[in-house]
């Protein structure tokens, strides 16, 4: 599996436990986040900062915790890249 | 029979908290639930309140109650103080011990382990933590992201607003300063960990945290599925059976 592939299926993991009346396969099929899902309100979002800082092992800064960047699975993906890049070049 | 007793458990002038009191006709032991604080609070009720129903069928009877000023106590949370907060337990520890020699457990869900200090773990045998939060820094930063994200700017006022609680400067220093580690007193822990693969190291950051109070004896690695359904956590029963054999263990 390649890291991209991993992470996005420790993501969607994630989002399943955090909003379990999706399932795993409406993760894999819709990739809308902020404002398409009732749910992911500001609550869920700093929940699931804590367990993708958990998870990979990263901190998040508050110029990152943006609409923008919790928009789709792939805006959060890229995010959740560039940390870890960063830890790796550090 | 089990006897559930819902009162104001009354201490001072300004003091007074709402609780319910689970006895069953014996009692083996005392469990005093701490739940979590603001909204870790509405996360942990149901739970609660499904480990109180097993606890009280073993014989061991407990008290979940809600701090000053949150929930059904009395007071307003503006004026409430980590103090406060502090004194409710130790008032109702005290009190249980001068009313019975039975062991007495503490139960706290995340963040309560914020509150606890020497005083508390002085009292009882044993302390159990449910997915506990040891770092006031990191509590106090998540509350500032939830404010981030509800585009509320946080007032250097006596208040801060957060997605509808209003925490005075007193309590959020506190709170942010809150590092408490066991010392002496860490054999009396026991940590569950919530994690989605067993087999995987924990997190830098958790295991350091970790480290500080239990020793790798007292940790235990939950690898089974935690929910959240609306606000509240969802256990699986497994877990809260784990939970009453480490007290059975103890007492």
């Amino acid at each position: 599996m390649t890291d991209l592939k991993k992470m996005n299926t420790q993501l969607i993991y994630i989002l399943h436990t955090i909003m379990p009346s999706y399932s795993i396969d409406y993760w894999q099929a819709n990739i809308k986040l902020f404002g398409a899902v009732p749910e992911f309100d500001s609550m869920a979002i700093v929940t699931l900062i804590e367990e993708l800082e958990n998870e990979f092992d990263i901190e998040f800064n508050d110029e990152d915790i943006t609409e923008d960047n919790f928009l789709t699975i792939n805006t959060l993906i890229t995010l959740i890249e560039k940390y870890l890049h960063d830890k790796n070049i550090s | 029979m089990i006897k559930t007793l819902v009162e104001f458990f009354p201490q001072n002038e300004k003091n007074i908290i709402f609780r319910i009191v689970r006895t069953p006709e014996t009692v083996k032991a005392h469990v005093l639930f701490l739940q979590g604080l603001f909204e870790d609070m509405n996360i942990n009720r149901s739970a609660f309140t499904q480990a109180a129903m097993l606890f009280s069928e073993n014989e061991i009877s407990s008290i979940i109650f809600d701090y000053y000023g949150t929930g059904d106590s009395e007071g307003d949370i503006k004026e409430a103080t980590l103090k406060d907060w502090q004194e409710n337990i130790t008032d109702q520890l005290l009190t249980l011990k001068s009313q019975s020699d039975k062991p007495i457990i503490i139960v706290a869900f995340a963040s309560a382990a914020l509150l606890i200090n020497d005083e508390i773990t002085a009292i009882v045998k044993h302390v159990q933590l449910w997915q506990p939060q040891v770092s006031g820094a990191f509590f106090i930063k998540q509350m500032e992201r939830l404010a981030l994200l509800a585009s509320e700017p946080l007032s250097n006022n006596d208040c801060k607003e957060i997605v509808g609680y209003q925490i005075n400067n007193e309590l959020w220093c506190a709170l942010k300063n809150q590092q408490y580690t066991p010392g002496y007193n860490k054999k009396k822990f026991i940590w569950f960990e919530f994690v989605d693969d067993k087999s995987k190291a924990l997190m830098t950051r958790r295991q350091n945290q970790i480290n500080l109070w239990v020793s790798c004896d007292d940790l235990l690695v939950i690898e089974e599925e935690k929910y959240w359904l609306s606000s509240n956590i969802v256990l699986p029963k497994s877990f809260i059976n784990l939970s009453l054999q480490s007290i059975l263990e103890v007492i």
